[in-house]
């Protein structure tokens, strides 16, 4: 039982070190286990396809996010806080 | 050299954003921004030259957003919902050995590829994360945003690296699983 269930995982730790696989974070036997249990589970395949696929957005998204400002502080609040700053400076 | 005078003007409208992206609130995010130009102005004498004056202040108000990260998940920790082994048994059977239960099995998406590179896709994505428990969220901010190393992450705001697997799992499959009710079969 015991050697068996060092080969066989559960979908719950397919799933798991499914994620962990996408940051590098396997060891040697998670790699393995993790590779024999694909093999024979299409459920947990589908998920770690479709769970590379949301990775590459997220990415993408974030980098495109981040190129450009949402947000704008308007003129009145930017010359206060400003103000703000120079009576700290003087002090 | 630092240039304190021009501070605003060069720098306000990045700052807010960039706490606003990791914080996703405009309120919070206004004071974050606003509070990293009274502490830098407070640790003046500690700035080196080595870095350039944006990059000093970007991260000063990165050390103001891990600390709320941080206190988020403190708070988080002590209720109920804590991170064992039994998380995520909403998705796997303890009955089955962790099968999957059949509601939640993931199911094939079609047309994937053009899925992808629509708005209405990346629309869904951000719906999806914003439903993400702020916990969760807080966990993924981290790491899709900014692209910290795991060990990093976890050193940062005080959680165990089993626990912030965890955690990704939980976001992961609640994200697949929202993407799939309101995109992909929609």
């Amino acid at each position: 039982m015991s050697i068996k269930r060092k080969i066989f995982i559960t979908c719950k730790s397919a799933t798991l070190l499914t994620c962990k696989k996408q940051d590098n974070a396997l060891s040697f036997k998670e790699e393995m286990q993790l590779k024999i249990h694909l093999l024979v589970c299409t459920i947990c395949s589908l998920f770690s396809k479709q769970s590379k696929l949301i990775d590459e957005q997220l990415k993408r998204m974030n980098a495109e996010n981040y190129e450009t400002n949402v947000l704008q502080l308007n003129e009145p609040t930017k010359i206060e806080l400003q103000n703000k700053i120079n009576s700290e400076l003087e002090k | 050299m630092l240039n304190p005078k021009n501070w605003v003007a060069l720098y306000a409208d990045y700052l807010l954003n960039y706490a606003f992206f990791r914080v996703r609130d405009k309120a919070f995010a206004e004071d974050l921004m606003q509070e990293t130009f009274i502490s830098a102005l407070k640790s003046q004498h500690t700035y080196n030259g080595t870095a350039n004056e944006k990059t000093w202040l970007t991260a000063i108000l990165k050390n103001k957003i891990i600390d709320f990260y941080r206190s988020k998940l403190n708070k988080y920790s002590k209720l109920t919902d804590s991170i064992d082994n039994n998380t995520n048994n909403d998705f796997f059977n303890a009955d089955t050995n962790f099968h999957w239960f059949e509601s939640k099995q993931p199911h094939h998406w079609n047309n994937t590829d053009k899925a992808i590179e629509s708005d209405e896709f990346n629309i869904a994505l951000n719906n999806c994360m914003k439903k993400m428990p702020e916990k969760l969220a807080v966990v993924f901010s981290l790491k899709y945003i900014d692209d910290e190393a795991t060990e990093h992450i976890c050193k940062e705001v005080g959680i165990t690296s089993s626990n912030y697997w965890v955690m990704i799992h939980r976001a992961k499959l609640q994200l697949r699983e929202c993407l799939e009710k309101n995109w992909f079969k929609a």
